[in-house]
C-alpha cells in the first residue's frame, strides 16, 4: 500500500493506557500508509488495538508516541482546537453504533444540508448524495425512523457532502443484518469511487471479501498486510516480524531456529 | 438553505432537551435553587430588619419620637394665629402623627406676692395641662394655677393676686394684658396643683419619664431642669399677653411604624416638613414675623432621629451576616446550576460528540448548550422565585411578601450567571466528548484531582485560620465564616470518597469475602461516577449545613439563655430604692450590689452580697459548673474574714479587703466563671450579706459602737430578683409603695435587637442547608435514574449467573445507603468542630461569660440522619423496582 503520496500515514504509533491494574500497551509501534481513494480494512481479534488505532488516526485520541499525518498534516502537532477544526474539514469517523453517528433531532436532509452549508466547495449536493446512497425516500426521516443500515449509509452520505477525503469507520457493519451490511458496503465502494479514502476496522468476512487492502493487527502491532490477493509479513523498524497465529503451535517453548541464507535472500524459521 | 429550515433545525435542537422530562425537571430545580435562595434571602433580611425595627420602635416613647416644632415668639394673637394656621396643615400631612397641640412657655418672669418677689416664674399654657398636673379647684378661664410648693413657700392661696413683671416686647403694659384674665394689675390664683417633683428626688433620669409631656415638655429649653415656679394658665391669657417666650406645636406618634420601610418613610416625611419650613414662602414669612428679626428660626426636635440612628446601626449589623449567608447560598446554588452543564453533556453526549468531531469550538458548543438551557433555566428561575415567595409566606420569618423586599436585579443576575456558567462548562466538557469513552475511563487525571483537592483544602484551611482569629464585634460573621462550613464539608466529603476508594482498592482481596450484596455494593462504590459523587456530596453538604445550623442554634440559644440568667439573675429583676424589703414574695430575693474602685483587685470590682435563700430564687443554669449548695456552704463566715466566691476573675487577690470608710477583709474560697447577676462586669466578689453584718458587728470595738451599728450593706444598691414575671413584681412593689426602676425581663432581653442579626443569619444558613440537601436528593434521584439502565443490565447479568433479584436489588440499595450514611455521619461529626471554631463569630457578645459551649442536639440529628438514610434507601429501592419491571429481553435489547 505504499505510495508516493499516501493520504493516511502513521509512523511508529504507540498507545499506552494507565489502568487501575497497570499500564496496557494497546498499540505498539504501528506504521501504516493508505493511498487516496482506497478502501482499507484493519482486522484482528478483539483487543488487538483496532479501535485505538482508528481513534488515533481520526485525531480523537492522541498517541503516546508517533505521528499521524492526514493529507500531509501532522495531526498531533496541532493544538487541540486547531486539530478539531482540521479533523472536521478532512475526515469523518463513523462509529460502530449507527445511532452514534447522527443527530436524533435532524432529518436525513437536514443532516446533509447543514454540512453542505459548512462546505461551500462541496462537490456533491444533498440531493445527489441522498440519491447516490439510496436515501432519497428517507430524506425527511429522522434517525429513529431509519434502520441501522440506513443510518450508517446516511453517515457515509454525510462524509460525501462534507467533502471529506477520509472516512474512518469502526466496524460499520457489525450491528447490521446481511442486506443492510451489503448496502453499507456498496455505499463504501461508492465513496471510494468518489475519491474518498476509507479505513475501516472489521471482523466481518463480507467486508473482507470486498476490500482490496487488509491490515492484520495482533497484540497492538501490524502482523501482515494483504493486497491484491497477496499477503505480506510486516517487518517493523526494529526488524521484528510476526508469525501467523496458527503457526505458533508449531514452536513449542516459543523458541525457533533461524537460518539466514544471504545469498538467496532467504530467512527460515524452523522449530527446534 | 432557507431561514425556515435553519429555524426548524434550531427549534428542534432547542426542544430536543424537552424529550427528557427528568433532565428538564432537574435543570429547572437546579436553576430554581439559587433563585429561591436569592428571593428567600432578601425576605429573610427584610424580616430581620423589620423585626429589629419593631423591637426598637416599640421601646420608644411615642411622644418622644413625635414632632416638636418650637420657635421663639412674641405672644401676640395677630402673629401667633397666622403661623399656626399655616403650619398645622403641613404637620397634619405627616403620616402617623396625632393631632397637633399648641403650647406656650414664657421666658422667666418675676412675680410679686405681697411685694415679695418670686423669681424665675414661667407662665405655661397647653391643652390638657390643667388635667395632667392635677389642678385643684375650678378650671374656669382666666387666672393662674400655682404649685403647692409655691403656695406653701409664699403662703399663697386661691383668690390671691400675683403681679407679674416681665420683659415686654410689645408696646403694652403687662398688667393691661394679663388683666384680660384677672384683676387689673395682676393675675388671680385660681387654684393649686401637686408639686410634680420633690427636692429629694433626683430630677434626672426617671423623673422626666414619669410626668406627662404636656406638663414637662421635652425639647423645650426652659424645662431642662426642675422648675418649682411653673405657673399654669389658659391659652388666651398667655397667647395675648405680649410677653416673649416659646410657642410649641407638638404632635405625638399615634401609629408607630412597624417595619423598616415604614420607619424610613416616616423619616422622609419629617425631613420633607423640615424642608417646607426652611423654604421661602408664606410659612417662613409667618414664622419670621412671629419670632422677630433677631430670633433664631423655628426648630424641629424629635427623638425619632436617635431612633433611626439606632435602627440604622442595627440594620448595618444585620446586613453583612445576612448577605454573607445569602451569598453562600447563592454560591452553592450557582455551583448546582453549573453542574447542569456536565449533566446536559452527559445526557446528550452523542450530539455534542458529533459537533465536537466536526470541529466546533468550545464556545460554539457552549452557545448551543445555552440554547437548550435557556428556556428551562428561565422557567426554573421563575419557579424558584415562586417557591421562594411561597416559602417566605408559609415557613418564612414573617414579612410582607409583596416583592418590594426582593432585589430583582440580583435574581436576574443569578439566573443569567447560572445559564452562562452551565453553558460554558458544558462547552468545555463537550469538546472533550470527542475523545473515546475508553480513553476517558482508563486514563485518570490525577493532576486535576490533586489540584482541585489542594484548592478546596487550601481554601478550607485559610477560612479555618481566618475564622479563628479573635473578633471585636460578635456579629462579624462575614463571608468567610459562612463559607467555611461549605468548604470544609465539601473537602471532607471529597476526602471521604478518596479514602473510601483507596480502602476498597487496597482491600479488594479482603472484600471478596464479604456477603455478595455488600461485595457488589463495594465494587460499585469503587466505580462511582462524578455525578453520583456530586449528588451524594451535595446531600452531605446540605445535611452538614443543617447539622451545623442546629448545633449552632443549640449552642447559641443555650449561651444566650445562660447569659441572660447571668445578666438578669432570674425571670425578672429591678432596682429598688429605700429601705430593704422585708416581705418579699415567693421565689424572690434581694441582692445587694456595690461597685468598688481599686480594691480588691486592680480594676473595677463589683461586690454582691446575697441573703439566705438567694440560691432558690435566682436562675441557676447547669452551665455555671458549680453546685448551688457548694456556694451556700462556701459563703458561711469563717472567723474574722468573709468567705467569698470570685466570679469571672483571674486577677482578683485571693485575700484582700473592700470598702473605704470601713474595710471588710475577705478570702476567696472558690472561683467560678459565672453566676447570676455577675453579668459582664470585670470581676465580681460574692459574699453573704448576713456574714457581712456579723463581721461588722464583731469588729465593733465598743458597746457604743455596737449599739449604733448600722449594717454596712445599707451602702449597697438593692436589686430584687424574682422567678415571677415583672408585672407581678411591680404589682407587689406598688402595693407596698416600694420604689422600683429599671426593670429587666429575661424573655424581653432575649429579643434584643443586637441578638437578632446572628439569629436570622444562622436561621438562613439552615434554609441554605435544607435547599442544598433537597437539591442533593434530587440529584441523587436523577443519577439513580440515569444509572438505572446500567444497573438493570448488571442486574440481568448477575441474575443470569444465579444471583437472586433480592440480593441484586439489595446491593444497589446498600451502595446508596452506605455512601449516604457515611456522608451524613461525616457531616454530623464535623459540624460541632466547625461550630466550636466559629462560635465567637456568631456570638453577639464575645467577651461575655460564659463562653459559647458547643451543644449537639443528638436526638434531632440522629432522627434526621435516620430519615435521610431511609429516604435515600427508599429512592434507590424504588428506582430498582421500577427498572425491575422490564424483562430480561427488554433490557438486553436496549443495550443492543
Amino acid at each position: 500500500m505504499s505510495s508516493a503520496s499516501p493520504i493516511i500515514r502513521c509512523e511508529s504509533l504507540l498507545r499506552l493506557y494507565d489502568t487501575v491494574s497497570g499500564r496496557v500497551q494497546a498499540v505498539r509501534g504501528v506504521d501504516l500508509e493508505v493511498d487516496a481513494g482506497v478502501v482499507a480494512a484493519i482486522v484482528g481479534p478483539s483487543g488487538c488495538g483496532k479501535s485505538s488505532l482508528l481513534r488515533m488516526v481520526s485525531g480523537i485520541d492522541p498517541p503516546t508516541a508517533g505521528r499521524v499525518l492526514i493529507d500531509g498534516i501532522d495531526l498531533y502537532q496541532l493544538r487541540e482546537a486547531r486539530r478539531a477544526r482540521v479533523r472536521g474539514r478532512l475526515l469523518t469517523h463513523v462509529h460502530q453504533r449507527p445511532a452514534d453517528n447522527l443527530f436524533a433531532h435532524l432529518t436525513a436532509r437536514h443532516h446533509l444540508e447543514r454540512l453542505e452549508r459548512r462546505r461551500d466547495t462541496a462537490t456533491i449536493r444533498t440531493t445527489e448524495a441522498l440519491e447516490h446512497l439510496g436515501l432519497t425516500a428517507l430524506s425527511d426521516s429522522v434517525p429513529h425512523e431509519m434502520s441501522g443500515g440506513e443510518q450508517q449509509r446516511l453517515a457515509f452520505a454525510a462524509a460525501l457532502v462534507a467533502g471529506h477525503r477520509v472516512v474512518i469507520a469502526d466496524e460499520p457493519t457489525s450491528q447490521l443484518d446481511s442486506d443492510s451490511a451489503t448496502a453499507v458496503l456498496e455505499a463504501v465502494e461508492r465513496l471510494a469511487h468518489s475519491g474518498v479514502t476509507v479505513l475501516l476496522a472489521t471482523h466481518d468476512p463480507r467486508v473482507l471479501e470486498r476490500v482490496g487492502h487488509i491490515v492484520a493487527l495482533r497484540d497492538g502491532a501490524v502482523s501482515s498486510v494483504s493486497s491484491a490477493g497477496e499477503q505480506w509479513a510486516v517487518i517493523d523498524r526494529s526488524g521484528r516480524v510476526q508469525l501467523p497465529a496458527e503457526m505458533l503451535d508449531r514452536f513449542p517453548g516459543r523458541r525457533a531456529k533461524l537460518v539466514w541464507n544471504t545469498t538467496d535472500d532467504i530467512a527460515e524459521v524452523r522449530p527446534q | 438553505m432557507s431561514w425556515g429550515s435553519r429555524f426548524a433545525r434550531w427549534w428542534r435542537w432547542t426542544f430536543l432537551l424537552w424529550t427528557d422530562a427528568v433532565l428538564v425537571l432537574a435543570i429547572m430545580a437546579a436553576a430554581g435553587a439559587p433563585a429561591m435562595l436569592a428571593v428567600t434571602g432578601d425576605y429573610w433580611r427584610s424580616a430581620a430588619e423589620d423585626e429589629v425595627a419593631a423591637r426598637i420602635i416599640e421601646r420608644q416613647d411615642l411622644d418622644a419620637i413625635g414632632l416638636n416644632l418650637s420657635t421663639e415668639a412674641l405672644f401676640v394673637q395677630e402673629l401667633v394665629e397666622p403661623a399656626t394656621t399655616l403650619v398645622q396643615p403641613e404637620i397634619s400631612r405627616i403620616e402617623r402623627l396625632g393631632p397637633v397641640q399648641r403650647s406656650f412657655y414664657t421666658l422667666p418672669l418675676t412675680t410679686r406676692a405681697d411685694d415679695e418677689p418670686i423669681t424665675r416664674v414661667r407662665l405655661v399654657s397647653a391643652v390638657g395641662v390643667l388635667d395632667a398636673a392635677g389642678v385643684a379647684n375650678d378650671h374656669t378661664p382666666g387666672g393662674v394655677w400655682i404649685s403647692e410648693w409655691l403656695a406653701e413657700r409664699f403662703d399663697l392661696g386661691v383668690g390671691d393676686e400675683l403681679s407679674i413683671e416681665g420683659t415686654l416686647t410689645a408696646d403694652v403694659a403687662v398688667n393691661d394684658v394679663v388683666a384680660g384674665g384677672g384683676t387689673q394689675g395682676g393675675v388671680i390664683i385660681n387654684g393649686t396643683y401637686p408639686t410634680v417633683w420633690s427636692e429629694d428626688a433626683e430630677p434626672a433620669g426617671g423623673f422626666w419619664q414619669t410626668l406627662p409631656p404636656v406638663v414637662i415638655p421635652r425639647w423645650v429649653a426652659p424645662f431642662s431642669a426642675p422648675n418649682f415656679a411653673m405657673v399654669i394658665t389658659d391659652e388666651t391669657t398667655v397667647a395675648q399677653s405680649g410677653l416673649s417666650g416659646i410657642v410649641r406645636w407638638r404632635a405625638p406618634v399615634v401609629e408607630p411604624p412597624t417595619t423598616t420601610s415604614e420607619a424610613r418613610s416616616f423619616e422622609r416625611s419629617l425631613a420633607r416638613f423640615d424642608r417646607v419650613l426652611t423654604q421661602p414662602g408664606p410659612l417662613a414669612e409667618a414664622f419670621a414675623r412671629l419670632s422677630g428679626p433677631t430670633a433664631q428660626g423655628p426648630k424641629i426636635e424629635t427623638g425619632y432621629d436617635e431612633t433611626m440612628d439606632e435602627l440604622r446601626s442595627a440594620t448595618r449589623t444585620i446586613g453583612p451576616p445576612m448577605r454573607a449567608s445569602q451569598l453562600t447560598g447563592l454560591l452553592i446554588g450557582l455551583l448546582t446550576v453549573a453542574a447542569i452543564g456536565p449533566m446536559l453533556v452527559d445526557r446528550r453526549r452523542n450530539e455534542f460528540r458529533l459537533l465536537a468531531g466536526e470541529g466546533d469550538r468550545w464556545i460554539r458548543l457552549a452557545f448551543r448548550a445555552g440554547g437548550q438551557l435557556l428556556l428551562p433555566i428561565a422557567v426554573g428561575t421563575g419557579l424558584g422565585v415562586l417557591v421562594g415567595n411561597i416559602f417566605a409566606r408559609t415557613v418564612g420569618p414573617g414579612v410582607a411578601v409583596d416583592g418590594t423586599s426582593v432585589q430583582w436585579l440580583t435574581v436576574v443576575a443569578v439566573g443569567a450567571t447560572g445559564l452562562v456558567a452551565a453553558s460554558l462548562l458544558a462547552g468545555q466538557i463537550a469538546q472533550g466528548t470527542v475523545e473515546s469513552d475508553t480513553r476517558r475511563r482508563l486514563v485518570a487525571h490525577p493532576a486535576t484531582a490533586v489540584v482541585g483537592m489542594l484548592t478546596l483544602g487550601g481554601l478550607s484551611a485559610l477560612l479555618w485560620v481566618q475564622a479563628g482569629e479573635p473578633v471585636k464585634d460578635g456579629t462579624a460573621i462575614g463571608l468567610g465564616a459562612t463559607l467555611l462550613p461549605v468548604a470544609a464539608l465539601a473537602t471532607a466529603v471529597w476526602i471521604l470518597f478518596g479514602v473510601l476508594r483507596g480502602l476498597l482498592g487496597i482491600s479488594r482481596a479482603a472484600s471478596s469475602r464479604l456477603p455478595i450484596t455488600l461485595l457488589l455494593a463495594s465494587r460499585r462504590l469503587l466505580q462511582r461516577s462524578g455525578n453520583t459523587r456530586l449528588a451524594v456530596g451535595l446531600l452531605g453538604i446540605g445535611f452538614g449545613l443543617l447539622a451545623f445550623s442546629m448545633v449552632l442554634d443549640a449552642a447559641r440559644g443555650r449561651t444566650v439563655e445562660v447569659r441572660l440568667a447571668t445578666e438578669v439573675g432570674g425571670v425578672s429583676a429591678f432596682e429598688a430604692t429605700g429601705e430593704p424589703s422585708t416581705d418579699l414574695p415567693d421565689r424572690t430575693t434581694e441582692l445587694l450590689l456595690r461597685d468598688t474602685q481599686a480594691r480588691p483587685g486592680n480594676g473595677l470590682v463589683r461586690v454582691i452580697a446575697v441573703s439566705p435563700g438567694w440560691e432558690d430564687a435566682v436562675s441557676w443554669p447547669d452551665d455555671y459548673g458549680i453546685d448551688r449548695q457548694v456556694i451556700v456552704e462556701t459563703l458561711r463566715a469563717r472567723g474574722d474574714v468573709l468567705a467569698a466566691v470570685a466570679i469571672g476573675s483571674e486577677d482578683l487577690p485571693r485575700v484582700g479587703a473592700f470598702g473605704r470608710v470601713q474595710t471588710h477583709p475577705y478570702e476567696v474560697m472558690e472561683t467560678v466563671r459565672s453566676l447570676p447577676r455577675a453579668g459582664v462586669f470585670g470581676s465580681t466578689l460574692l459574699i453573704s450579706a448576713e456574714a457581712l453584718d456579723e463581721l461588722a458587728a464583731a469588729r465593733a470595738e465598743t458597746a457604743g459602737q455596737l449599739e449604733g451599728h448600722r449594717s454596712p450593706s445599707l451602702g449597697f444598691r438593692r436589686v430584687i430578683i424574682s422567678q415571677l414575671d415583672l408585672p407581678e413584681i411591680e404589682a407587689w412593689a406598688d402595693a407596698r409603695a416600694v420604689n422600683v426602676r429599671n426593670g429587666q425581663w429575661a424573655s424581653v432581653e432575649q429579643s434584643r435587637p443586637d441578638l437578632a442579626a446572628t439569629r436570622f443569619a444562622f436561621d438562613f444558613i439552615r434554609v441554605v442547608g435544607m435547599v442544598a440537601a433537597l437539591v442533593g436528593a434530587a440529584a441523587l434521584v436523577l443519577q439513580l435514574r440515569a444509572r438505572g439502565r446500567q444497573n438493570a443490565l448488571g442486574g440481568v447479568m448477575l441474575r443470569a449467573m444465579g444471583l437472586s433479584r433480592l440480593r441484586s436489588t439489595g446491593s444497589v440499595v446498600a451502595e446508596v445507603v452506605v455512601s449516604t450514611t457515611l456522608a451524613a455521619l461525616l457531616a454530623v461529626a464535623i459540624s460541632p468542630v466547625l461550630v466550636g471554631r466559629l462560635s465567637t463569630r456568631f456570638d453577639p457578645s464575645p467577651g461575655a461569660l460564659p463562653a459559647v459551649r458547643v451543644l449537639v442536639p443528638w436526638a434531632q440529628l440522629v432522627t434526621m440522619l435516620v430519615g435521610l438514610v431511609l429516604i435515600a434507601g427508599m429512592l434507590a429501592l424504588l428506582s430498582e423496582l421500577q427498572g425491575a419491571r422490564r424483562t430480561k429481553a427488554e433490557v438486553i435489547r436496549e443495550f443492543g
